[in-house]
């Protein structure tokens, strides 16, 4: 359940990033597969950690990357969903590239004083 | 309003990582993160690591667990640097669990600091605590897929264990998948393939370590 430690790191960079007078949102964060991140589990911490920090109303976003991979035999690289692809040159000994991106991309706010004073 | 941020979610324990690892370098010593799921035999490699290097090589341990000492009291049958960390509800170690221990161990007094992370084959590989290498132990009787379902321990270990290797005779552990799936993932990695209750294997083990602390070779 690494996700829960990920979760209150995200959260700490994003508020990091939030101007004066404004309320956050949403975050967007990316991840790649190395990772291994469980969407379902990484929501429940997400949840677990706002109620921690007594948060409500900030959502995540997670966009999870594909495998990009390398074939040994042509040199060919293309990305896939699932690590164990065959390439189409037939080799099935494909090597992950990377994979291991995990970053806070943006976040939304709102301006709390523009809502207060239209 | 959208705000572009493009930054590192761990940014704070890569952070700390690095202060970690210029207090190592300062010592001058060499920090080996010990990867693992449980009961893969970490502790025991450690144990008969420290048994061969003794007394020339000056060793410590950090042990990560959830709960309980129990490892600290093994360990402390072969050093009086130990520290036991026990992380709660965390399944890995992070950075600063490194930071707060290192103010129990006596740094320039040792030659390698092992690190035994909390038994898990995911959580703690993205985690820097400041290592110089990560090890990634697996064992015989944890099944022959399980390089092939934790990609991630593979690829970022600078070494590869399967221990209980003298199990495998009597196992239905298919050596050669083993093999191919840590070929495949990681084409230019080291696999060592040993056992540290026989011994089998551990002299290359050692030879590994000897590369990257040459005070071993003279020791050994």
């Amino acid at each position: 359940m690494h996700e829960l430690s990920i979760a209150g790191a995200i959260l700490d960079v994003a508020r990091s990033r939030v101007p004066a007078n404004c309320a956050l949102k949403t975050v967007r964060v990316i991840a790649g597969p190395m990772r291994a991140i469980e969407p379902q589990a990484m929501q429940f911490a997400w949840e677990a950690v706002l109620d921690e920090e007594q948060l409500t109303d900030i959502q995540l976003e997670l966009k999870l990357l594909p495998w990009l991979l390398h074939c040994p035999a042509c040199h060919r690289e293309w990305s896939s969903k699932d690590l164990q692809s065959a390439c189409v040159c037939g080799c099935k000994s494909a090597s992950p590239i990377d994979g291991d991106e995990l970053q806070v991309s943006s976040i939304e706010v709102d301006d709390i004083l523009e809502r207060a004073c239209p | 309003m959208n705000i572009s941020v493009v930054e590192n979610v761990l940014k704070l324990n890569d952070e700390i990582a690095a202060q970690n690892r210029r207090q190592f370098d300062l010592a001058g010593l060499f920090v080996v993160d010990v990867m693992g799921a449980p009961g893969c035999g970490k502790t025991a490699l450690i144990e008969k690591t420290i048994e061969r290097l003794a007394p020339d090589i000056r060793v410590g341990v950090i042990v990560g667990d959830l709960a309980t000492q129990r490892d600290a009291q093994r360990m402390a049958r072969f050093t009086d640097q130990v520290v036991q960390v026990n992380t709660g509800k965390t399944c890995h170690l992070e950075a600063n669990h490194i930071q707060r221990a290192l103010e129990n161990i006596d740094l320039p007094m040792l030659d390698i600091l092992f690190i035994e992370n909390v038994g898990n084959l995911i959580c703690p590989v993205g985690f820097d605590l400041g290592q110089n290498v990560k090890v990634g132990v697996f064992c015989v009787t944890g099944g022959d897929d399980k390089a092939a379902k934790h990609p991630y321990i593979v690829y970022e270990s600078d070494v590869l264990i399967l221990n209980k290797i003298e199990l495998q005779p009597i196992l239905p552990f298919n050596l050669e998948i083993f093999r191919d799936d840590v070929k495949r993932l990681k084409p230019d990695s080291t696999l060592l393939e040993l056992s540290s209750i026989t011994g089998q294997g551990m002299d290359r083990w050692i030879e590994w370590l000897s590369q990257h602390v040459p005070a071993i070779r003279s020791a050994i």
